[in-house]
C-alpha cells in the first residue's frame, strides 16, 4: 500500500525499460500502466521510448555482400569454414 | 587482389537496406539478425543443402552492419577485419566446443566487438562515460516529470516519415553520440536482438549491470531522437 503511495513518475522512469521489456515484477508492471493512464507526460514518454526502440529494431546500415564465388575465398578462410562446418555437425575428422 | 576477396562494399550511412541475395532466405524475414544466424546454424548442423554459402554471406553482411552501428561505417581496412572475425569464430568455436547455436552467436558477438574495438580509430570527439538515469532529460526531471508538461509526444508522427532515410542517419548519428559501451549494450539488445543476459555475456558485465546501462543508452537516444522528431508533429 505504501509503496503505491510513493509510486509516481521518478519510479516510473527508473523501470520503464524493465516495463517495456516485460521484465518486471506484475504489481510493478500494473502500477506503470496505471501511472501511465493517468500522468501525460510520463505517457509521453512511454510512447516516445517505444517508438525509440521501433526505430532501433528496424535499423539497419546498408551493407552490400557480392555473391561469394567458392574460388574467391583465402585458403585459411574456407579450410576454417570447412572444419567448423565438420565441427558443428559431430564428424570426428577435419 | 585482395586476400580477402569477397568485394565488400561500405556505405557510410546513406543508404539503408542490407541487399541480401533472397534465394534461401525465405523465413528469415522479420527475424533479428541474432535470430538469422541462430536459425542459419542449425541449417548447417542439419546439412541443408546450401546452408553453409547461405550463412556465410549472412555472417558477412551481420559483422558488417555491427561494425557500422558501433563504429558508424568509418572502420578502416573492413575487409581484412572481416577476415580476421570469421577466422578467430570459426577457430575459437572449435577450441571452445560451441556447438549450440545460442553460445556461437554470443561467440561471434564477442569477436564482432573485440574486432571493432580493435580496428576502431579513436575519434577526436569521445562521450563521456558515464550517463545520468535521466538519459538527457533535463535536470531534476526524473524526481518530478509531471512537472514537466510539455514532454512532446512524438509517437504518434507517422511511420513513413519516422523511418525515411534521412530520418535513419538521425538515429545513425545520435547512436555514435553514446559512449562506446552504451553504444554496444543498446545496438547488441534492441538491434541485434540479444537478451539482457546474453549481452551481459558478450560485454563481459553482470546482467543487472546491462540492464542499468541499457536503460540509460534507450532514454539518451530517446532524447536525441526527440530533439529532431518534435518538428514534426
Ligand atoms: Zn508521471
Amino acid at each position: 500500500m505504501r509503496r503505491e503511495e510513493r509510486f509516481g513518475c521518478s519510479e516510473t522512469l527508473n523501470y520503464l525499460s524493465g516495463y517495456l521489456d516485460k521484465d518486471i515484477d506484475g504489481s510493478l508492471y500494473n502500477m506503470i500502466s496505471k501511472h501511465i493512464r493517468s500522468c501525460k507526460p510520463c505517457r509521453s514518454l512511454f510512447k516516445t521510448l517505444k517508438k525509440t526502440l521501433d526505430l532501433c529494431r528496424k535499423f539497419k546500415p546498408k551493407v552490400e555482400v557480392a555473391e561469394v564465388k567458392e574460388e574467391e575465398l583465402s585458403k585459411t578462410l574456407k579450410r576454417e569454414l570447412e572444419a567448423f562446418r565438420r565441427f558443428i555437425q559431430g564428424q570426428k575428422k577435419c | 587482389m585482395s586476400p580477402f576477396a569477397f568485394k565488400v562494399k561500405i556505405y557510410p550511412s546513406l543508404c539503408f537496406y542490407i541487399i541480401i541475395n533472397a534465394k534461401g532466405m525465405k523465413g528469415l524475414q522479420g527475424k533479428t539478425p541474432k535470430e538469422r544466424i541462430e536459425r542459419l546454424l542449425v541449417d548447417i548442423r542439419e546439412n541443408k543443402t546450401g546452408a553453409v554459402e547461405r550463412f556465410l554471406k549472412e555472417i558477412q553482411s551481420t559483422v558488417l552492419a555491427f561494425g557500422i552501428k558501433v563504429c558508424g561505417g568509418h572502420m578502416e581496412d573492413a575487409k581484412d577485419t572481416m577476415q580476421e572475425v570469421l577466422i578467430q569464430f570459426f577457430r575459437g568455436a572449435r577450441r571452445l566446443r560451441f556447438k549450440d547455436p545460442k553460445a556461437l552467436t554470443v561467440w561471434l558477438y564477442k569477436v564482432a566487438k573485440n574486432a571493432c574495438l580493435m580496428s576502431r580509430r579513436r575519434g577526436k570527439y569521445e562521450p563521456g562515460e558515464l550517463l545520468s538515469i535521466n538519459g538527457g532529460l533535463r535536470e531534476g526531471d526524473g524526481a518530478n516529470i509531471s512537472k514537466q508538461m510539455d514532454l512532446p509526444d512524438w509517437s504518434g508522427v507517422p511511420d513513413r516519415i519516422l523511418f525515411e532515410k534521412e530520418k535513419k542517419q538521425i538515429v545513425q548519428r545520435a547512436l555514435l553520440e553514446l559512449p562506446l559501451d552504451y553504444r554496444l549494450i543498446l545496438v547488441l539488445r534492441d538491434m541485434e536482438g540479444l537478451s539482457t543476459r546474453e549481452v551481459s555475456e558478450v560485454m563481459g558485465i553482470s546482467e543487472s549491470n546491462a540492464k542499468v546501462k541499457l536503460h540509460r543508452a534507450r532514454l539518451y537516444l530517446r532524447d536525441k531522437l526527440s530533439k529532431h522528431f518534435n518538428g514534426l508533429m
